[in-house]
């Protein structure tokens, strides 16, 4: 049995793959313009400034989905036995985070303008030799990256789907945070407009919930799956029944009386055990063998809580490490 | 701006309807040649600004004295709609009240005659504002349009006391 093979893609969803990386590649340059034409706009006031902070953000977790995925499919090694999948939930994690940190921020930013009684200032701007209220212009640029956000976080939902993929998931969400809060912003400039100064906050405060909300939803689904949850459908808690079955197929083969499954997410991939129990049970040599050589074995370290055995035609690439001694004296 | 029934932006107090056809209050910093105070009149460059506004929106001129501190302070309150005084963009009360555009920009090179206790020449960029009370934003984008068609005005009084 080959232990070190790397995720094996189908050309479907390597396909799938690879239109997620050129997506969060177009993506980090879609936001660095957006951020710069924002940007372009600040002027004096606070109004943009959180826009703007909240786009810079979101350039994360493309960068994360980059890194990961150049490590997805490596295939396992001596210090990485279990391959390096799980890169994949360590950009989730980030993204989570992120996500929750965004909100958390906004809310608190919306609240303390609104404690302060902050009155934003827009004045004008001359472009071309032709002035005109800077709040067009900012309402403008915040427009562009509603519409940018918007696209990008619905192809983004559109590729997560084949690949079941959390992290892509994750960081739709965090572009709908994006074109959530800045259309806020927009009807909060336009609110300004019209003096009432407080516009811009509560939109932003309003939003800033919904984006607490989503950020809250992906650290529980990241935190279970760091805990070897029981895989879950794509944005949801809901259990996936893959593991019942694989049960159900194991216990219909002939030889096998009962079964039962454990399966956990790394990342992209799949990783569990099958339990099985022979029809001749109790009389099969080889269980009790193996049922007696794992509590043994389970002896050797108190550490070691659950060792499956797994018995194998052939062994290439052994993932054991080979420890070298050495010597402390020098 | 100009139509009556579609005003966009707005005030929050309403600080342009106050000052049309009434009185402007102005809060004034001593800095020749923007500001040269004499008593209780003022003159200079800023002056000249404010008296021409004040003749487009129907309104007589209040000028107030004090600290930048105070000045800023009544701003902050509504009590006065503009402070003057040479004004620089950078100046660290950026955040307690409404700066406008610049209406002007320079890079003075301060020449410090020998000896002195200063160590050499030095230059200073300058963009130079009006401060004015923070969400009154029609009122902002009148007094920037008005700079900003003096804007050549500025440069050419400048250029006359040279």
């Amino acid at each position: 049995m080959k232990l070190r093979h790397p995720l094996e893609l189908t050309p479907e969803k390597n396909e799938a793959r690879d239109r997620a990386i050129r997506l969060e590649a177009v993506s980090l340059v879609v936001l660095i313009l957006a951020a710069f034409l924002i940007y372009l706009t600040l002027g004096q006031s606070q109004a943009m400034k959180t826009a703007w902070v909240s786009d810079l953000l979101a350039l994360i977790p493309p960068i994360a989905f980059l890194v990961a995925s150049r490590f997805e499919l490596r295939p396992p090694n001596e210090r990485y036995p279990f391959g390096y999948t799980r890169s994949m939930s360590v950009a989730f994690l980030i993204t989570a985070v992120l996500l929750l940190i965004v909100g958390v921020w906004l809310l608190y930013d919306a609240v303390m303008k609104l404690l302060r009684g902050e009155r934003p200032a827009i004045g004008t701007a001359v472009l071309f030799g032709r002035q005109f209220w800077l709040g067009y212009a900012m309402m403008g640029a915040l427009a562009t990256t509603v519409v940018a956000s918007f696209i990008l976080g619905k192809r983004k939902s559109a590729v997560a789907e084949p690949l079941h993929s959390k992290v892509l998931e994750a960081d739709a969400d965090m572009n709908k945070a994006d074109w959530t809060s800045e259309g806020a912003a927009i009807v909060g400039i336009a609110l300004v407009g019209f003096g009432l100064w407080w516009g811009d906050a509560v939109a932003a405060g309003l939003i800033s919930l919904t984006i607490i909300w989503d950020g809250w939803h992906n650290l529980r689904q990241v935190l279970g799956d760091l805990m070897d949850e029981n895989p879950s459908k794509l944005g949801s808690h809901e259990l996936e029944d893959l593991p019942r079955r694989i049960r159900d197929e194991a216990e219909s083969l002939e030889w096998v009386d009962k079964a039962a499954v454990r399966l956990r997410e790394h990342g992209h991939a799949l990783y569990g055990e099958v339990f099985v129990v022979p029809r001749d049970g109790a009389d099969n040599e080889l269980v009790t063998a193996l049922e007696d050589a794992r509590k043994r074995l389970c002896t050797i370290d108190w550490r070691l809580n659950s060792l499956v055995i797994a018995p194998v035609l052939s062994i290439e690439d052994d993932p054991t490490p080979e420890t070298h001694t050495e010597t402390r004296s020098s | 701006m100009a139509l009556p029934s579609c005003r966009y932006p707005r005030d929050t107090v309403g600080t342009l309807e106050h000052v049309r056809g009434g009185e402007l209050r102005v809060g004034v910093i001593e800095n020749p040649p923007w500001t040269v105070v004499r008593g209780d009149t003022v003159t200079g460059i800023e002056a000249t600004l404010i008296a021409s506004l004040a003749a487009r929106l129907n309104a007589h001129v209040a000028y107030s004295f004090g600290s930048e501190q105070h000045l800023f302070g009544q701003l902050d309150e509504h009590a006065l709609d503009v402070v003057i005084g040479g004004l620089n963009a950078k100046d660290p009360r950026a955040r307690e009240a409404a700066f406008t555009r610049p209406f002007y920009t320079d890079s003075i090179l301060v020449t410090v005659p020998e000896p002195s206790t200063l160590a050499h020449d030095f230059a200073l960029k300058s963009k130079h504002v009006w401060a004015l009370p923070l969400g009154e934003n029609e009122w902002l984008v009148t007094v920037e349009r008005h700079l900003h068609s003096n804007e050549r005005a500025v440069a050419a009084m400048l250029r006359s006391l040279q």
